[in-house]
């Protein structure tokens, strides 16, 4: 028995990390969903993450700030990095999904999605093998791109993609929000997450009242909320300093020929 | 008052879950957000060339077969399902994310071979495939399927018939395709599938298993010159047999040969009827089936 307060205000205080639980626990229903997603031959290929904490989105976000660099003349790039990165704070819990098959095991359908030919030789003939078996241990050119590609597109398709789909959908009947992300997924295989995948999808999740995904201002790393309400504290403390009298003894008095107060009384009573 | 067949409306319904799940596929988010998904609804005799496509590979690959099977018996049965196609064009990025997720450093390099591939494609253009624009398309397949199984119908994501499908002319303009096989109402349709009752003996199963699970018959893998034996029967000491590797037989060439060309000529058939031209090729047309 007992009660539980629930409130968004202030962040990660005592009512909002009850808040915050509740959207662990629906990443925790949304990684299973993405466990169960179709995948093909019921092959097993999906490794995930469930991360959440001040501490380690915020080392997330500056990853992605950081990957903002990687394509210096896109400009979409860079935004779609840097406004990502304050979802990345904003959100309640990460989710990221990887495929551990599509480099080094793939699925040798013979479909010709990688690379156009009826075979799987554009994938092979990119990586170091022995027999037949794919080496990540032997470095690539690849490697010193954002993901070591080429890679299996059956395993990222119907493996991966399928997985975020369900996650996704998991998201929705939950009603919580949550949205795929190639910015978080990047930063977040940089950053270790999904250790055995070469690519992986970030899916920031959160349960606020407004869905921090959508609706997004330009420049809004530099207008986000929490910028807005840090420039607030830097303005508010300043702007108490100066001008003001002993409340204990003294009352500003109204301006004579004031227009503001017709109607009002002395006391300022209508 | 009107008394009702539960069935056959149930039946009839699958078309209005199959528009659904088509919304549903249209509404799942997208990563890049440019990802153009296209799709087509076909049911009733429109199947038949498809399941007639199914029925000629399956003689020589075991997923076709089953897809062919079960395709036969819902349509037999006066109940076919119902396809939803879902399609999109993989092979451009306008995306400018130099990621090297489909081996090219940049896009730029990718839309160029992926030009060069598609202009040689002489059936349907299969990749390269721009990654981050693929996931958008498997994410909207996947809503798909989650809608149909949210509705209670039996329901499989499959590739070998979607390929099917593509090479007789469906879903134009598309690098890749899925098909979303959605009914008829039942317990289990797509799985654990009553259709594949007695089609395989024990011992066309044991081959099965047997050709692709090799390790786990065989008998202690070092020693003499025997080694490793394989337990291919319950005396399989006092007669030892080993696995060889061969090459495939030329009964087995010669019934893929066959395949190949009634493919082709069903291939051509039906382009023509949709006025697709273009000649058909016979050969690379049998490749290795997707699961669904």
């Amino acid at each position: 028995m007992g009660a539980e307060h629930v409130i968004d205000w202030p962040p990660y205080g005592s009512s909002d990390r009850v808040r915050r639980r509740g959207v662990l626990a629906a990443a925790r229903l949304m990684m299973n969903a993405a466990i169960t997603a179709p995948c093909p031959g019921g092959t097993p290929q999906i490794e995930g993450h469930i991360v959440y904490g001040q501490e380690e989105q915020e080392r997330i976000a500056r990853k992605m700030e950081e990957l903002a660099q990687a394509n210096p003349k896109n400009r979409l790039w860079k935004n779609i990095f840097k406004y990502e990165a304050v979802m990345a704070r904003e959100s309640d819990v990460i989710l990221f999904l990887g495929n551990y098959r599509a480099a080094e095991t793939p699925m040798e359908s013979l479909c010709g999605y990688c690379g156009g030919a009826p075979d799987c030789t554009f994938l092979f003939s990119r990586k170091s093998t022995r027999y037949g078996l794919v080496d990540l241990t032997e470095p690539t050119e690849s490697q010193k791109g954002l993901v070591a590609g080429p890679l299996c597109v059956s395993a990222i398709i119907n493996g991966l993609a399928f997985s975020v789909g369900s996650a996704l959908w998991m998201a929705n009947r939950l009603l919580v929000d949550a949205r795929p992300m190639m910015s978080m997924g990047v930063a977040g295989q940089k950053l270790g997450y999904c250790p055995r995948s070469p690519l992986v999808v970030g899916i920031p999740v959160a349960a606020l009242p407004k869905n921090p995904y959508v609706d997004i201002p330009m420049d809004y790393h530099l207008v986000s909320f929490e910028k807005m309400v840090d420039s607030l504290r830097k303005r508010y403390y300043a702007v108490k300093a100066v001008r003001w009298p002993d409340y204990r003894f003294s009352y500003p008095r109204k301006a004579k020929d004031s227009d503001r107060h017709k109607g009002e009384g002395e006391d300022g009573d209508l | 008052m009107a008394i009702y067949d539960a069935r056959k409306l149930a039946n009839e319904t699958i078309f209005e879950v199959a528009k659904l799940c088509a919304m549903a596929a249209l509404k799942a988010p997208q990563i890049t957000g440019r990802t153009e998904i296209k799709g087509e609804i076909v049911t009733g005799e429109d199947l038949l060339p498809i399941m007639e496509y199914m029925g000629i590979q399956g003689e020589v690959g075991a997923v076709a077969q089953q897809d062919f099977l079960t395709l036969k018996k819902a349509y037999e049965a006066g109940t076919p399902p119902v396809l939803l196609f879902l399609g999109a064009e993989l092979g451009r990025s306008e995306l400018g994310w130099n990621c090297y997720a489909c081996g090219f450093a940049t896009c730029a390099e990718f839309n160029r071979y992926s030009k060069k591939m598609r202009d040689a494609a002489t059936l349907v253009s299969t990749g390269p495939t721009c990654l981050w624009k693929g996931l958008d398309f498997g994410i909207a397949a996947d809503w798909a399927a989650a809608t149909a199984w949210a509705l209670n119908v039996d329901n499989r994501l499959q590739q070998g018939v979607a390929n099917a499908a593509r090479r007789l002319g469906h879903l134009q303009g598309c690098s890749r395709g899925v098909a979303l096989s959605i009914g008829p109402c039942g317990d289990l349709v797509w799985f654990s599938r009553p259709a594949l009752k007695g089609v395989a003996s024990e011992e066309e199963l044991m081959d099965y298993l047997w050709s692709n699970l090799p390790h786990h018959w065989m008998g202690r893998p070092y020693g003499d010159a025997e080694s490793p034996i394989f337990k291919y029967a319950d005396d399989w000491q006092l007669r030892p047999k080993r696995m060889e590797l061969v090459e495939p037989s030329p009964e087995i060439l010669e019934k893929k040969r066959s395949v190949e060309e009634r493919l082709a000529a069903l291939i051509q058939r039906e382009r023509a009827k949709r006025g697709l031209k273009g000649t058909v090729p016979t050969k690379g047309l049998l490749e290795a089936e997707e699961g669904g």
